[in-house]
């Protein structure tokens, strides 16, 4: 495994002890890695508040 | 089995016109002076993985379609292929087509494609000389993880946004509670505060009391159901509300104040040219350190009197506006947002009022109006969104002109709805009532304000706190691996510059992440009893460049593992002699499975080169070459190396009697010196460091025949000494245009040459071939090749 990705698995391990970070959300950052668009702002921002509306909705 | 490079061939590249390198899957060792092509082939052959020339890039006036081609030729002519083995795989590179790799060279080709197996000697001293963030680009680059600066940032934007909106809604909050104690009178420090007080209002007129917050629109019904209504009641209410809202400043002063400093932040980091102040930073870095360490009143460059506190002020203050970038892309960041914030609550404010004014039939024809100004709004907004591209400024001027004509239009609406209030006709207690709902209007209006603005705080702040998290894991965790990394490769730097530097006291070399930085890397070492000192600050460029050297090699070693190329561009040139040949050492026991290419302008570094590689019996993993001419229209013409006497021979073969003889003059001068130095001979100091022949070979004889004890190994150097002594006058003649040349024969000249080769294989171990040394503690001359199976031993006095 190359470095980016040991860094990746292990920033997702340290997510998942959040209790802020729902699974979906753990899920979509990794949908965003795999598709290489974590880099664009716009979706990390669409990320963040997407998982948030939900929490307004429930 | 290691995929190795076979054959490069270059057409039209920088200096080359066409060439063709038959490696072979060798080791490459390319000698050449200064401008004979060297760099053209590490050049063409970087182009090929990547793309790219680094050294052409972020050049002002430079660029790899301009300066890439050889000048004779345009930019479609030039083109680079490289065999590779095992599999014979032909690839081409050139501006419009690169070959797919095969799969089995597919992680090869991912380590080259980012140029990260070439050291050139200006990028020796990036792990070095350059400052934190530039030294963890050098190395984020080789251990590939540049794409997560780019994620870490975007992760750092996100996390500016939402931190400005949080702030503007905060601002916002404050605002509109402020409005609303105004209205009513009384201090509103929360929601809660609003009921109580207007039910308190009602009472006053006797109204019913307001159960919830949610009954405002109900309520004003009621009370209107509570007079009899006029024809022109309703359009009274309405032009009522509207005078009531353009009333208040619809833009206000702060926002284009904003604006004015936002643009200023952009043209800030737009008139710096980065790469520029890059230099800049180092040239005043530098300079502030030889400053503070040389503590003398003259400039270091110039020698001119200086005051030397002064002058430190002066570029620690410059030092620090250049350390201001970062922070204030982050602040245009915070404040664009801030700004479309406020933007957008004027377009909601002129939404909001044409709602009423297309209900009046008197403003029924400004709606229109409004309704452009509000795209023009919406635009604005558009621009400055894009201005966290920091591509161009943003148009100020003309913002404030769309400004004016809002303010003007605004004005406008406020001005004819007043006219027409005062020529409507309403009785008292209509008036009345109408004063009440507007009040009640008022609240109702504020209170919808401060609860959106409540709940996009609390939405904002939640998405801060993932934000907030988000950033800070990534940044910790990729902190936390890259340490780990460094500490890895920490043994192998210090391994490495030991076997350069050995018994010499540097200790604990360290790369070491900076915490509160987002992408630096500080780099330590214990050096005379003093721990952590920045290599700096205390040791010479060419133990710098060494450590640099080092520093490279660990991470290929560590990190290139599929890949075996490795490129040294002419690196060692401030090392000196001695730690030169611990270099061999290095290369050759650590890295004897790479293809290593190495290139170099210094002949000595060649001849030690050639030296080790008989030392370490490497000669069939070497192609050795020379680039022994170069013209804009040949290129470089390279040959295979030879040794001297294989050039005396084929000269000697053609007859060329001066040609041989001035090669073998040159041959015994480099004998001479080396017997001098190996056997510690005096010598006479001359400053020029010219020595005649006989100077050299006087000095020679004269130490060894003091050095050495009776012995066969004695006569065999007297005769050999004896024998090169009578023909040594052949070497002054022939290296000189002069009539005496034409009576010496070839016979002569080659004997002369023969003598001096005797006289070099006296002195050359005979089973490994190495050069013999005099060991003063030992009292012994051996062979210098510690490797030596059966060294050469000799006594002496």
């Amino acid at each position: 495994m190359c470095i980016k990705e040991e860094i990746f698995r292990d920033f997702v391990q340290k997510l998942r002890k959040e209790k802020e970070f729902s699974d979906e959300i753990i899920n979509k950052i990794k949908e965003l890695w795999e598709h290489e668009k974590i880099t664009s702002q716009e979706e990390i921002l669409k990320l963040i508040s997407g998982d948030h509306s939900d929490d307004i909705k429930n | 089995m290691t995929s190795k490079i076979k054959k490069v061939k270059i057409n039209s590249l920088r200096g080359i016109r066409d060439l063709e390198l038959q490696i072979d899957g060798k080791k490459l060792l390319i000698y050449g002076e200064n401008g004979t092509g060297k760099s053209s082939i590490v050049d063409a052959i970087e182009f090929f993985f990547s793309g790219t020339i680094s050294h052409l890039k972020g050049v002002r006036g430079i660029s790899l379609q301009n300066h890439g081609p050889h000048i004779h030729f345009e930019k479609d002519d030039m083109n680079v292929e490289i065999t590779f083995n095992p599999g014979n795989i032909t690839l081409t590179r050139n501006f419009s087509f690169m070959s797919s790799p095969p799969e089995h060279l597919k992680s090869y080709f991912q380590i080259t494609q980012k140029s990260a197996f070439i050291l050139r000697r200006s990028q020796v001293l990036e792990f070095i000389i350059s400052r934190p963030a530039e030294r963890f680009r050098a190395i984020g680059s080789i251990i590939g993880i540049e794409s997560l600066d780019n994620i870490e940032l975007e992760m750092k934007k996100v996390f500016d946004k939402i931190k400005g909106d949080i702030e503007f809604c905060n601002k916002q909050f404050k605002k509109i509670k402020n409005e609303l104690s105004n209205i009513m009178n009384k201090k509103i420090g929360g929601i809660d505060d609003i009921l109580p007080t207007i039910n308190k209002m009602l009472k006053e007129v006797n109204y019913p009391q307001m159960k919830s917050l949610e009954m405002f629109d109900e309520y004003s019904e009621k009370l209107l159901s509570y007079t009899k209504k006029t024809k022109s009641f309703d359009k009274i209410h309405l032009l009522k509300m509207i005078r009531e809202t353009t009333t208040h400043k619809l833009v206000e002063e702060e926002i284009e104040k904003k604006i004015y400093l936002l643009n200023t932040k952009i043209t800030k980091i737009l008139d710096e040219d980065f790469i520029l102040k890059k230099y800049i930073h180092n040239i005043l870095y530098n300079g502030l350190t030889i400053l503070k360490e040389q503590k003398s009143e003259k400039c270091p460059l110039c020698e001119q009197d200086i005051e030397r506190q002064n002058l430190m002020e002066r570029v620690e203050s410059r030092l620090n506006t250049l350390n201001d970038l970062s922070n204030t892309a982050s602040e245009i960041r915070e404040l664009s947002a801030n700004i479309i914030k406020e933007i957008e609550v004027i377009v909601n404010k002129l939404n909001n009022v044409n709602l009423h004014v297309k209900l009046v039939a008197e403003l029924s024809e400004l709606s229109i109006q409004i309704e452009e100004q509000v795209i023009c709004l919406k635009e604005i907004i558009k621009k400055i969104s894009s201005t966290g591209d920091f591509k161009s400024n943003i148009e100020v001027k003309i913002i404030e002109q769309q400004f004016n004509k809002v303010k003007k239009l605004w004005k406008y609406i406020s001005k004819k709805s007043e006219n027409l209030l005062e020529v409507a006709d309403i009785s008292k207690e209509e008036k009345e009532v109408l004063d009440k709902i507007r009040k009640i209007e008022k609240v109702r209006n504020k209170t919808v304000e401060i609860l959106n603005v409540q709940s996009k705080i609390k939405k904002y702040q939640k998405s801060f706190i993932l934000a907030e998290k988000m950033y800070y894991t990534f940044s910790e965790v990729k902190k936390a691996k890259i340490q780990e990394i460094f500490r890895n490769i920490q043994n192998n730097i210090q391994q490495y510059f030991k076997i350069i530097h050995p018994s010499e006291p540097f200790e604990n070399i360290e790369l070491h992440i900076i915490p509160e930085r987002r992408a630096s890397t500080e780099l330590r070492l214990d050096i005379f009893g003093r721990e952590r000192e920045d290599p700096r600050a205390l040791i010479s460029e060419g133990h710098l460049d060494s450590l640099g050297l080092c520093i490279f090699l660990s991470f290929i070693k560590k990190f290139n593992k599929d890949c075996s190329l490795i490129i040294l561009d002419d690196v060692v040139s401030t090392v000196d002699s001695k730690h030169r040949e611990n270099i061999c050492k290095l290369l050759l026991e650590e890295f004897k499975d790479k293809q290593l290419i190495i290139t170099t302008h210094d002949e000595l570094w060649y001849d030690q080169l050639l030296s080790y590689q008989r030392v370490y019996n490497m000669e069939n993993d070497f192609k050795n070459m020379v680039i022994v001419k170069w013209s804009i229209n040949t290129g470089p013409i390279i040959q295979p190396y030879k040794t001297r006497w294989e050039r005396i021979q084929e000269k000697i073969d053609k007859g060329d009697k001066n040609g041989a003889g001035n090669e073998g003059r040159q041959y015994l001068e480099w004998i001479l010196t080396e017997i001098c130095e190996r056997m510690r001979a005096q010598v006479s100091f001359k400053k020029s460091g010219r020595y005649e022949l006989g100077e050299l070979l006087d000095s020679a004889k004269k130490r060894l025949d003091k050095l050495l004890k009776d012995s066969e190994f004695k006569d065999k150097i007297k005769e050999a000494f004896e024998n090169l002594e009578t023909k040594v006058f052949l070497g002054n003649i022939l290296s000189h245009e002069n009539k005496i040349t034409k009576k010496v024969s070839l016979n002569e000249v080659e004997s002369f040459c023969s003598s001096v080769k005797n006289l070099h294989n006296q002195f050359l171990c005979s089973t490994c071939g190495k050069f013999l040394n005099y060991y003063n503690n030992l009292k012994i001359i051996r062979c210098s090749n510690p490797k030596c199976k059966d060294p050469i031993e000799v006594k002496t006095t």
